[in-house]
């Protein structure tokens, strides 16, 4: 009952006519990153971190969170009528939903895509609904040595799900958490890594790392490979769906919600590997798998009711333990920082108004969607007609604005080219960028966390074994740990077995 | 060296790197660890994976400097008119520094034709001038001209 008493509360909030009117900007904006190859929900973000200043702090996270499931929600409209996958997370709609247009059946996979994104979406925010309060209280029971057991089990499934082999991901969350060390030391005040330099002593700044890593260095990599193809531009009244696609959509739908709710919980690329996951679910469950990838639209509603739902599963780490599983959810933290907000198990008891508003601005965003991309589909398809040389000037330079914007500083505008380098030569040594963000963002709670428990216990070590919270975790990570080991070894040795043939 | 072990020994040095420096820091007790104790831990562990990487990944290939360089035009420019946009904007302001930015990329990155490149960023460094400096109030460098 506290439940939906709070929720009514929530919805009051987000009715006023300015947090509609966010959510609505956040959506539009959302949509747009989403639909446009190249710009993904991170980069969505962070260009509207400078917008949020002046707001007041509900209005701010209600945008960024309709920005974040806009995205996913744009993401389908190029990967079914262009066969470019607008979101990294779409990849898979690929597969059948430009078979579907090559079909003349584009209208009805955009419809299913849309009404399978709704309805992922919206069972995913009732899953928030009653899970995250219950996590977080949960939390509150957490001391310094739970809490870092729980970051070390975050890292090794970074490791295990991470888009490359075990060790290239765990070198860049190293390297992330080596970064997250530099500026003063919290328990001792000691400067670490700072040469002398003032604009150090606070860290690096997440806000220029992740603008320079994703924002920056994407169009670094991005410049040499603009590619403009022909678009095809579905009418309105193509839209509908027949009924034998309707019947066949429901079941995948509901499945998709359920596995995108539960791996949008796991760190790492929870949303393509949930739309992966959801297509190899319908291809097996199918009496004619061989179809699939010839447009049939168990392998649109599937993949994409799934990455939606993940989206909504990806936000109950965030909120109740102060987890961010992705580099998106990681900028937005980053957003509610700057506001003065820290999401974690004191967030939903000490901020219910914010939490609940955002909880309500969803379900409200999620319908303001349906309306916004199916009718606007013909809009969001002419955007891709700028070409992206005549695009990424503009994005740099909100780039470089929206970073100077935070403090003012220079300095901050050199570690955004600096990480801009980095992530342009990341990317071209095919290393996930994800992993170092959410590395350098958690690492100096893991550090706090790690020390605060060692001071706790007089120095004995055995306080990450006497409590059964943490030791459960810990043994957990240690076996996270020894699959990836197994899991690379037996890599290398199917590599030279393959060699030796 | 191709480009995999590359990535091993990027590794390699920074953990290196960042391993001297630890060593500076005060390590603590057990009852009370220091400021160097997480770096000198990750630092050590970052050398050794990036050796592993180094030595797990095929020897077979080489890095093609020439056609990487070439690839790396754009990629460079762009690096290049991004730090004269730095160091510039504070003495010259963010209008002029902004237009002279937007035109260089236009211009000589995208290739667009002079005018077309001087106007569409006339317009956008006049348009994100108005938008973030007096919309939403933030402060953008007035330089020595005080423009």
């Amino acid at each position: 009952m506290d439940v939906f008493t709070n929720l009514m509360g929530g919805f009051q909030t987000a009715f006023s006519l300015q947090n509609i009117y966010l959510c609505f900007i956040g959506c539009l904006w959302g949509s747009m990153v989403g639909v446009l190859p190249g710009i993904g929900p991170l980069a969505g973000i962070a260009l509207l971190i400078p917008v949020t200043y002046g707001l007041e702090v509900t209005g701010a996270i209600i945008m960024l969170a309709g920005i974040y499931y806009g995205a996913m929600f744009g993401g389908s409209t190029t990967s079914i009528l262009m066969n470019i996958p607008g979101e990294s997370a779409s990849i898979v709609t690929c597969l059948d939903g430009y078979q579907m247009t090559r079909k003349g059946r584009a209208g009805a996979a955009l419809f299913i895509a849309a009404w399978g994104s709704w309805v992922g979406g919206t069972l995913a925010i009732m899953g928030i609904m009653f899970l995250a309060p219950l996590l977080a209280n949960l939390a509150m029971k957490f001391g310094p040595s739970e809490m870092f057991a729980l970051l070390l089990v975050a890292f090794f499934l970074l490791g295990s799900l991470g888009a490359g082999p075990f060790l290239n991901t765990m070198a860049m969350v190293i390297l992330g958490l080596l970064l997250g060390t530099v500026g003063m030391d919290s328990l001792t005040g000691t400067l670490r890594f700072t040469f002398g330099i003032h604009d150090l002593y606070d860290g690096i700044g997440f806000v220029p790392v992740a603008m320079g890593v994703f924002g920056f260095g994407e169009i670094l990599y991005s410049t040499a490979e603009s590619e403009i193809r022909g678009v095809y531009k579905p009418r309105l009244r193509e839209l509908l769906p027949n009924r034998a696609e309707l019947r066949a959509s429901w079941a995948p739908i509901l499945r998709g919600s359920g596995i995108g709710f539960f791996i949008g919980l796991l760190p790492g690329s929870a949303h393509i590997l949930s739309s992966f996951v959801s297509y190899i679910t319908e291809k097996r469950l199918a009496k004619r798998p061989e179809e699939f990838g010839s447009g049939r639209i168990e392998g649109v509603a599937g993949p994409e009711t799934a990455n939606n739902a993940a989206t909504g599963g990806a936000m109950i780490p965030f909120l109740a333990l102060g987890i961010p599983t992705g580099p998106a959810i990681a900028v937005m933290m980053i957003a509610l920082l700057i506001h003065g907000i820290r999401p974690g198990p004191l967030f939903i008891s000490e901020q219910p108004q914010i939490f609940w508003a955002l909880i309500a601005s969803m379900y409200i965003g999620n319908l303001i969607l349906v309306g916004l991309n199916l009718p606007l589909v013909g809009l969001f398809v002419s955007l891709l007609r700028i070409p992206f040389r005549g695009l990424f000037p503009i994005i740099l330079l909100i780039c470089l604005i929206g970073t100077y914007s935070v403090n003012l500083s220079n300095f901050e505008l050199l570690v955004l080219l600096g990480s801009g380098v980095l992530g342009y030569f990341f990317r071209k040594l095919k290393y996930d960028l994800a992993p170092f963000i959410l590395a350098l963002i958690i690492g100096p709670t893991l550090e706090e966390t790690f020390r605060q428990s060692l001071m706790r216990s007089g120095g004995s070590f055995s306080i990450f074994w006497e409590r059964p919270i943490t030791l459960g975790l810990i043994v957990f990570s240690l076996l996270l740990l020894g699959w990836n080991i197994y899991k690379a070894v037996r890599g290398n040795e199917r590599a030279a077995e393959n060699k030796a043939r | 060296m191709n480009i995999d072990r590359a990535g091993g020994l990027f590794f390699f040095l920074v953990g290196l790197c960042f391993l001297s420096l630890s060593l500076k820091l005060p390590v603590g007790k057990f009852t009370q660890p220091g400021p160097g104790v997480f770096p000198l831990i990750l630092s050590l562990l970052l050398a050794v994976i990036g050796t592993l990487i180094f030595f797990s990944v095929r020897a077979k290939g080489k890095i093609g400097w020439t056609k990487d360089l070439e690839n790396s035009a754009k990629p460079l420019a762009i690096i290049l008119l991004t730090l004269a946009f730095i160091i510039f904007m504070g003495p010259l302001g963010y209008l002029p520094a902004s237009f002279l930015y937007l035109f260089g990329l236009f211009f000589f990155v995208s290739r667009f034709k002079w005018f077309v490149s001087a106007g569409v960023s006339g317009v956008l460094a006049a348009g994100s001038w108005y938008f973030f400096g007096k919309i939403l109030g933030i402060f953008l460098p007035l330089g020595l001209w005080n423009l």
